[in-house]
């Protein structure tokens, strides 16, 4: 029995790891169909760069401003960048006054699959760029593993020109890290200094998680920026169509997965002007319409600590489609944003209104109570005021089903805080 | 006031009822220190913090070990447990940094609880030495907020097998600093690393030294074993490199007893014996009573559990409090591990009762008796547990309990085994080639596979056409690369010997519930619909068995009897490696095609063994290549089957066979360290390849690792230990603790195995 032959029963062993890549073939096959090879150059428009590594295959693309993408046009960046940055990046104004959209770099690749380690290559990298009142998107690939060390070289010429802000969708995590492993790799330096990286993975999650769940890039262009790809190649089959070019040399299936990187560009510029439009300094709320998101934004802006516009996006939330619970939340932090802000009225006003609130639908919410009593013990000076609303809370505690232990605790903070009352009232009354 | 171990062994001797019981007492007496001085190379600082911590010289083996790894060779160290091993890479390695304060080293331990315990002595003279030496643990549980400093910063990377083959290999990229400076590798307990295991750390550690050359590092080894036949050779092995082996202890221990005891027989015919778990308690008791602190091991967590409330119950009844004796094992919480340990320590836990999980390194201190109930399976823990007992001044005390598997009874009877040599050698088969594929896609992804380079197989060309063939590497200007999605690491546990397992899920209780795994190769003859399958003491029956998806379902049930499967073997012959002919007999090694299938099983009833009835196995046909062992037994053997012997019995050449096939099984641990189920046995009156009744003893694994090959080496060892065990056993006719029981290999298959035995040794 000769080796190949061992070797081809031990492989029957690992049918799973067949089973799934079959499936991925299966499902693909119409991309598969068998014709004379066409090379790259053949299919796509480009360039070969010559470095001292040998040829590398790039090609570029101009994109006026004024195409539109969904509801944004790439003037858009023009007209928005960089409003709400400083909410990702601090203080990013202050240190860039002299900031120009020729300084960002729009960052995205096509890699041989998800897994990361030093066994995942990247064979097409995408950059976008504002120059001469243009954008322009350039691709760079390798149409073989031995021109990785061209494509890399190729890459840093075009780094080191130098530009200050990074932007790419999920680049500090995957792209950015993998794209230094490469570099390791192959023993060559990698000059990309950019002081910045926003990526925009966060503050997308910040803000549409809460409404979309799934916060994928395409989903995102859907939902978001209403940008619907035709024809679009499904990321997760470009390893198999890049696989299958290796092997057969024909880049024709190729065409859509240089589409595909194309678009991922476009559409970072595109999220970023969208992003930048909705945290517009002027108009906060005109934009958007979604309670759920108008309660994100409020998130954002108080964790930035900016109360005032956090309590007006909490605000309007309210006006908007929220359900129950997300209506008691947002009430919540926005009673506390009214506290920070020194807004006692409106405060004093949404304490109450919890307690309405959860009066009507029986469920005990303990701190709307506590805050009226403190607000009117120690800023008003109200303790009859004051002694009324714990009188009230200990009432319903009594009343409400209330886990054992909390209500313990309650209670004894209740009646700590009553007699504290009490003896105040006393000195008042003696005086 | 604890009394002397001297007067309780009196005491045991004059016990009528222990007495006849011990088939050996031996003394082992106390030995002296020897000392060496620091060499003069050591770092000062290093030696005066020692110096400090009241370690005013050296052992002569761990002198030695500075000296060989100043010199810039491999090491292995092999010395008894609590000889101060650690120091022997600890000082090499702080000397290093010290000096070249870029230097970095990578610790192995197998198991994760070990890396804690070893790691506090090393913490702890970091610490006092007052330099910027920073000592990381990395596996599954380091957060990974701290990851990347840990790969930026860390001169000490503490970790196991498992994370360097999935975790820090696939990205190494992340660890360059690591491999750019890593002077030292340094791997502990590396008796462990054998079997199948043994022989995926072989090819883990190439990937390792394949990213070291990338980098441009050549580290050295400094290994560590417990006692086995052949730690030199087995480190050569697994790093393919040559080592130097450190083996002159100097360290000085107090004089020990070592007892065995068998505990009586109740039922000769059937060679039932008195339960090891109440003969156990009984005999430590009488430790407690007598105020000795004792630690007791235990095979398995039930085992251990039950131990630990009898001898609680004890301590009530003799109006003690039951805390002075604790449980200790795998599931327990660390906190609660850590007090126990304290607790022994300082002296207010009186007793423990553990699993193997006491058995290396952890941090207990010495204690005065150790009770090891069952043997553990190989000498060297069996050394290693017993190791937990013994005062660097005071006298102490280990008793090995036997139960009645034929494993024990061989050790238990034959003490000189145990005492005068170490035959166990532990063995690996780097170039299985089922697992040497694997490692070869996995070091594809980690870095291309230049055309002529080398790892392990003189064939790696021909497997990288085949896996190029396969899809998953491309070749392209001399150079193969990685061309799979996949993460060819997730695929491979180094542990289990088979990549897929069968999950039993307890249909009761959901689908998540999931109680047991079976590996692939056993599913056939363990988990097919309607069998019986006993967990953890309970019974369930196997509802379905879901062939594609690797799930097995089971109810709770309870029933009189168990099930046993009827297994066609089919074998041929592939290659004949090697051979040696005798006078009756042919012993034969080399490659076989084994096809089994399960038709059908028996209910059999449980104490009387009726045969209930008959259910079918609908499974298909198992293939496996793997190497195997046999042994042909000349014509004369068959002419002499059915007639009478000269000492009157009648000789049964089908159950002499089937009885010599158990008890080859049994005994091959005993040479080779592997588990009774990595190898199997298939008797033949009549083999299809031979013509002649044929036994074949096989690797339960593709590929085979190098168990057949042992095997074939050391059959005259292992043949005359199976008659030895025949002829010390008191059964009459054949019981579970030799041959197997009578039903099974016919009334006259202990005799008939003895003499097919008796006629091979010469």
């Amino acid at each position: 029995m000769d080796l190949k032959d061992r070797l081809e029963k031990i492989e029957s062993l690992k049918r799973k790891v067949q089973q799934v890549n079959n499936n991925y073939q299966k499902s693909s096959s119409s991309y598969w169909k068998a014709r004379t090879p066409l090379s790259i150059s053949e299919v796509i428009t480009g360039n070969l760069m010559a470095t001292p590594y040998g040829p590398c295959f790039f090609t570029e693309k101009n994109i006026p401003l004024e195409s539109s993408f969904g509801e944004l046009s790439l003037l858009d960046m023009v007209n928005y960048f960089p409003s709400g940055l400083d909410l990702w990046i601090p203080k990013f104004k202050e240190e860039n006054n002299d900031f120009q959209l020729e300084d960002i770099l729009f960052f995205d690749t096509e890699t041989t699959g998800l897994a990361g380690g030093s066994g995942t290559y990247i064979f097409l990298l995408g950059l976008g760029y504002f120059k001469e009142d243009s954008f322009w998107v350039r691709q760079y690939f390798m149409s073989d593993y031995h021109e990785e060390e061209a494509l890399l070289w190729a890459v840093n010429q075009f780094f080191i020109q130098g530009f200050k802000l990074l932007v790419s969708y999920n680049g500090k995590s995957y792209d950015y890290p993998l794209l230094q492993t490469r570099y390791i790799m192959m023993r060559l330096p990698l000059q990309l200094n950019t002081t910045y990286h926003l990526d925009l993975l966060f503050p997308t999650r910040r803000l549409w998680k809460r409404r979309l769940q799934d916060c994928s890039l395409p989903h995102i262009e859907k939902k978001i920026l209403n940008i619907f790809r035709e024809e679009d190649l499904p990321g997760y089959l470009i390893p198999q169509v890049y696989f299958r070019y290796l092997q057969d040399k024909d880049a024709r299936p190729l065409k859509t997965v240089f589409a595909h990187n194309l678009q991922d560009i476009v559409s970072l510029a595109i999220l970023t002007a969208r992003i930048g439009q909705i945290f517009q300094d002027q108009d906060p709320l005109r934009r958007v319409r979604s309670g759920l998101d108008l309660f994100s934004m409020g998130k954002i802006y108080e964790g930035n600590k900016d109360f005032q516009y956090s309590s007006k996006c909490y605000e309007e939330a309210l006006n908007g489609n929220l359900s129950e619970e997300e209506s008691l939340e947002a009430l919540k932090l926005c009673s506390f944003a009214y506290k920070r802000q020194g807004e006692w009225k409106k405060a004093e006003q949404a304490w109450c209104d919890l307690i309405s609130l959860s009066r009507g639908n029986r469920k005990f919410i303990f701190y709307p109570y506590e805050e009226l009593a403190k607000y009117y013990e120690h800023i008003l000076k109200d303790y009859w005021q004051a002694e009324r609303i714990v009188e009230e809370a200990l009432f319903r505690l009594g009343q409400e089903s209330i886990k054992e232990e909390n209500k313990k605790q309650w209670q004894q903070a209740l009646h700590h805080r009553l007699k504290r009352i009490k003896r105040k009232q006393k000195i008042i009354r003696s005086i | 006031m604890s009394c002397d171990v001297k007067e309780i062994i009196q005491e045991l001797e004059n016990d009528y009822t222990i007495r006849p019981y011990l088939t050996a007492l031996e003394h082992l007496p106390a030995q002296e220190a020897r000392l060496a001085d620091f060499p003069d190379w050591l770092d000062k600082a290093l030696v005066n913090q020692l110096q400090q911590d009241g370690i005013t010289s050296l052992y002569a083996h761990q002198a030695s070990a500075l000296e060989a790894v100043n010199d810039g060779q491999n090491i292995v160290v092999v010395t008894p447990t609590a000889s101060g091993k650690t120091l022997c890479y600890n000082l090499p390695v702080l000397d290093k940094i010290m000096k070249e304060p870029e230097s970095r080293a990578l610790y192995l331990f197998p198991t994760k609880a070990l890396s804690q315990d070893q790691l506090r002595e090393l913490y702890r003279l970091i610490e006092a030495l007052d330099k910027s030496i920073s000592t990381f643990t990395y596996d599954g549980d380091t957060p990974v907020s701290a990851r990347s400093a840990i790969r930026n910063q860390g001169h000490i990377i503490v970790t196991n097998p498992d994370m360097l083959h999935t975790g820090i290999l696939p990205h190494h990229t992340k660890w360059y600093r690591l491999f750019q400076n890593l002077k030292y590798v340094v791997m502990d307990e590396i008796h462990i690393y054998r079997g199948v295991f043994g022989s995926h750390m072989a090819n883990v550690l190439r990937r390792l030294r394949r990213i070291c050359e990338f980098y441009g590092a050549k580290p050295q080894f400094i290994c560590c074993s417990a006692t086995i036949a052949n730690p030199l050779e087995l480190a050569e092995k697994i790093t393919e490199g040559k080592f130097t082996l450190i083996n002159n202890n100097g360290a000085p221990s107090g004089e020990k007893y070592f007892l065995f005891y068998n505990p009586p027989v109740v039922n000769r015919p059937l060679g039932i014996r008195k339960s090891l778990i109440k003969e156990t308690a009984r005999l430590v008791s009488k430790f407690l009573n007598h105020d000795i602190q004792t630690i007791v091991f235990a095979r398995s967590r039930l085992t251990t559990e039950l131990l630990t409330s009898y001898l609680k119950d004890y301590l009530t009844k003799i109006g003690q409090d039951r805390d002075l004796v604790r449980g200790y094992r795998g599931g327990y919480l660390p906190n609660l591990r850590r007090e126990i340990e304290k607790g022994l320590k300082d002296g207010l836990i009186k007793g423990v009762v553990s699993t193997n999980a006491l058995e290396l390194g952890v941090d207990i201190g010495q204690l005065d008796a150790c009770f090891i109930a069952g043997y553990p399976g190989t000498i060297a823990s069996t050394w290693q547990q017993a190791g937990r007992a013994g005062r660097r001044i005071h006298s102490s005390v280990a008793v090995l309990v036997a139960s009645s598997i034929p494993l024990d009874q061989y050790i238990i009877n034959s003490p000189d085994y145990f005492f005068k040599e170490t035959p166990e050698n532990a063995v690996i088969d780097a170039n299985n080639l089922s697992i040497l594929i694997s490692h070869i896609k996995c070091a594809a992804f980690e870095l291309p596979f230049r055309a002529g380079e080398q790892f392990g197989s003189e064939e790696l060309e021909e497997i990288l056409q085949f896996l190029e063939e396969k899809g998953f590497i491309h070749f392209t200007q001399h150079k193969w690369h990685w061309m799979s999605e996949a993460y060819p690491a997730d695929e491979i546990s180094l542990r289990s010997a088979s990549p897929d397992n069968f999950a039993i899920i307890d249909l009761e209780k959901g689908e998540n519930k999931v109680i047991g795994e079976i590996d692939r190769e056993s599913a056939p003859t363990t988990i097919y619909e309607g069998a019986i399958y006993i967990h953890e003491g309970e019974q369930y029956t196997i509802t379905k068995l879901d062939y594609n998806d690797y799930k097995a379902y089971a109810k709770k049930v309870d029933v009189n009897y168990y099930t046993d499967a009827q297994v066609e073997s089919h074998i041929k012959v592939l290659e004949v490696f090697e051979e040696k002919e005798e006078e009756n007999m042919k012993h034969q090694y080399g490659e076989i095609a084994i096809t089994t299938i399960s038709t059908r099983y028996k209910k059999v009833k449980f104490y009387t063994h009726e045969n209930l009835g008959y259910g079918k196995i609908n499974l298909p046909a198992e293939d496996m290549h793997t190497t195997a062992y046999w042994l042909i037994l000349s014509a004369a053997f068959s002419n002499l089957a059915g007639g009478k012997i000269s000492s009157g019995f009648t000789f049964d050449l089908g159950g002499g066979l089937l009885a010599l096939s158990n008890i080859m099984v049994n005994v091959t641990p005993l040479f080779i360290m592997c588990d009774p189920k990595d190898i199997r046995a298939v008797a033949q009156v009549r083999s299809p390849f031979t013509d002649l009744p044929t036994l074949f003893i096989y690797d339960n694994y593709p590929g085979g690792v190098g168990f057949s090959e042992k095997i074939f080496e050391f059959r005259d060892k292992i043949l005359r230990a199976a008659r030895d065990l025949i002829e010390n056993c008191g059964c009459e006719e054949g019981c579970p603790s030799c041959v197997g029981p009578i039903n099974q290999v016919g009334s006259n298959g202990k005799q008939s195995a003895l003499f097919i035995l008796k006629e091979a040794i010469h």
